[in-house]
């Protein structure tokens, strides 16, 4: 859990232990631990419903815990919110800045509302303007930005006091494709100045941009760690993908095989997971030669390694068995 | 209590209300309309008012007593009608509010010591033929008392305070409550819902902002555009509509001060208890503008109310100060020389206060 931490040799300027949260007798958030160091990039992961937001907002100070301690930059944020909100940058789901001012405006009262004095102040917007290329529509109203700019606009409001740390509360769900490249860029940027970053999102490309990612379920983290050791947990259930014009007529006669347990269709592709313990090289020369006997053409039939959300769709099912 | 933060706060709101064209005309256009409505639409007093004359006498006596009609201001009469039929046709149409009958045997009686005339009114408008009735029983008794005749009736001829008798001189210090009213209330209703509606109040939450800061920063503009809209309608009253300030500048300012906190206040709790501009700006012309209007005493007498509804008055802020800019304009007191007036007010200044920074505390800012 702190490898990411020891790595760096920095202490976690993030450290949440046993966070508990319970709404009447729902448990939105059950008995967590987080961990972020600084200059990393923590995603935390999970359905909607799976308790990341509830996290995130205890871990800003929106909402007290039910249980737990939450310490940021050696703050205890329960204990002493005012101090700990100086070093924190929170961008909401929702954009929550004025629509009215022009985006300057809204800087300078982001500013003003976190004290910074006026030369500093101005140093800082100028930085934000520039670095996130928002000098151009300085004097646009925030209302009238693509939406892409006006999470940058979020972001450029967050980091005006230079947090150590910053939340992002699903901040590209929304943004076309090439938007988001570019602000995960600027997220990278970000951790390498050192500050330490937890993301949430649904998107399953962005979580492979993370240092470390959390799966939360039903309220709990189920799975931890960085990508690539998600990815090498040897995952029961074999995967094949079968490419070809006819594969899209295959799935109507695979679906009654056995061995099949779940049939994902793709443009051009399908991807087919395997009942565990089938071996997936016999079972595709079968698939061919079905194929062949009722005149579908199928290119190719082939065992393919897992990605990120066949690791997770296998951890939640895992997880809703136990 | 960090003063930048009330100050970002405040620029931000003040931002706001100058970009928004409905607020802002609110402001500026709303104590205007309503000076120049109330001062001159609303008629206390009769002037002019068209009188037809059926004189069946045609004496010298009727003749003096016509004299006294017309010259008194409140009459104009109208002559030409030859019977009663005619007068009750003019009444009818509107032509005349009200009509008078000196009988044949008017100057006989006189000499006896008991005349009478009739008076016929168009009871269609009741306030107007009332207010025709008592301009005309003045009218003959000021004539009675003259010409040595005893009066059944002795009316005292004297008001204080509004020589002329002219009701804009009691009205418009009256609308300067309103108008205050409607600044402060309905305007400070709408703006701490709407950072609930849009959003912006979950930002803030993530900031340092304390909820003091919060609440003072956004009612500050509000306060300096409604004493500016106060010097407004003052000025108007004074030069537009000559209404004398007898008494002190410094306690009118001061008194409209504490008044206008107090309206801010009931709109500001309004606001986080409504959490949406819609519920809010309803509640608030329910809870301020409405008693502002209706049971101030500004309209309406308030001896002339039911005995319970005299006791609500009591809760209306706007009662207090309406009475209280009259005292100053007209009568040329201070506030405090009026501590049963100027104590109520600073008291649920008080209370509204402790109340609102209470509610406010759930907003979820810093404490």
């Amino acid at each position: 859990m702190a490898e990411a931490a020891r790595e760096s040799g920095q202490a976690p300027v993030i450290t949440a232990t046993d966070l508990f949260r319970r709404f009447g007798d729902f448990v939105a958030v059950d008995h967590i631990h987080v961990t972020v160091a600084p200059g990393e990039v923590f995603g935390l992961l999970g359905a909607n419903g799976a308790g990341k937001t509830t996290t995130i907002r205890m871990l800003c100070g929106l909402l007290p815990p039910s249980g737990g301690a939450i310490e940021l930059a050696g703050v205890d944020m329960v204990r002493h919110p005012r101090r700990a909100r100086a070093r924190l940058g929170y961008v909401t789901q929702h954009f929550a800045l004025y629509g009215e001012l022009s985006v300057r405006e809204n800087l300078e009262m982001q500013a003003g509302l976190y004290g910074l004095p006026p030369g500093r102040a101005r140093e800082r917007i100028g930085w934000a303007l520039a670095h996130l290329s928002l000098s151009r529509l300085a004097g646009e109203k925030a209302r009238s930005l693509p939406l892409g700019y006006r999470r940058r606009l979020d972001l450029a409001a967050a980091l005006l006091h230079e947090p150590r740390i910053l939340f992002l509360d699903e901040p590209t769900s929304g943004v076309d494709p090439l938007a988001r490249q570019q602000f995960w860029e600027l997220i990278y940027e970000l951790a390498e100045a050192g500050i330490a970053i937890l993301v949430t999102t649904h998107y399953m490309d962005e979580a492979t941009y993370c240092d470390r990612l959390a799966l939360m379920h039903a309220g709990r983290i189920i799975a931890e760690g960085s990508p690539d050791d998600l990815l090498a947990r040897p995952l029961p259930t074999p995967l094949l993908e079968v490419r070809g014009e006819g594969c899209a007529a295959c799935s109507r006669w695979l679906a009654g095989w056995p061995e099949v347990l779940e049939i994902i269709p793709h443009a051009g592709y399908l991807r087919l997971r395997l009942q565990p313990g089938t071996d997936p090289a016999a079972l595709a020369a079968r698939l061919r030669e079905e194929a062949v006997r009722r005149g579908q053409r199928v290119d190719a039939a082939e065992p393919v390694p897992p990605d990120l959300e066949d690791v997770f769709v296998t951890l939640l099912e895992e997880d809703s068995a136990s | 209590m960090n003063f930048q933060h009330v100050r970002a706060m405040a620029r931000k709101e003040w931002w706001h209300l100058l970009r928004d064209p409905r607020s802002l005309a609110l402001m500026l256009l709303m104590p205007t309309m309503l000076l120049f409505l109330f001062g001159y639409a609303i008629r206390l007093d009769i002037s002019d008012a068209p009188i037809a004359v059926l004189d069946e006498s045609h004496s010298a006596a009727s003749r003096t007593l016509q004299a006294r009609f017309d010259a008194s201001h409140a009459f104009t009469l109208r002559h030409g009608y030859a019977s009663r039929r005619e007068l009750r046709e003019a009444l009818q149409r509107g032509e005349v509010w009200g009509a008078l009958v000196i009988p044949p045997d008017y100057a006989r009686r006189l000499q006896q010591g008991q005349a009478r005339v009739q008076l016929l009114l168009d009871g269609v408008d009741a306030n107007t033929a009332r207010l025709v009735q008592n301009y005309a029983l003045l009218v003959l008794d000021n004539l009675a008392r003259e010409t040595g005749q005893s009066p059944a009736l002795a009316l005292q001829d004297r008001v204080y305070y509004n020589e002329t008798r002219e009701s804009r001189l009691a009205i418009v210090p009256g609308v300067i409550a309103l108008v205050m009213a409607v600044i402060g209330a309905l305007m400070t209703s709408l703006t701490i819902a709407r950072e609930m509606e849009l959003g912006n109040l979950v930002m803030l939450r993530t900031t340092p902002l304390t909820h003091g800061e919060f609440l003072i920063g956004k009612l500050a503009p509000y306060f300096v555009l409604g004493m500016v809209d106060l010097a407004v309608a003052t000025g108007a009253a004074i030069w537009v509509f000559d209404v004398p300030l007898r008494g002190s500048l410094v306690g009118l300012v001061g008194i409209s001060a504490v008044f206008l906190l107090v309206v801010m206040l009931q709109g500001a709790l309004i606001s986080i208890l409504a959490g949406n501009q819609l519920l809010a700006s309803q509640v608030a012309l329910v809870q301020t503008f409405l008693p502002a209007f209706l049971l101030s005493g500004f309209v309406f007498a308030i001896e002339n109310m039911p005995v319970v509804l005299q006791y609500v008055t009591y809760l209306v802020p706007a009662r207090f100060y309406v009475s209280l800019s009259k005292a100053i304009f007209l009568k040329g007191l201070a506030p405090w020389m009026l501590w049963s007036v100027t104590g109520p007010l600073l008291l649920m200044l008080a209370v509204l206060a402790a109340l609102t920074w209470r509610r406010a505390r759930r907003l979820g800012l810093l404490p």
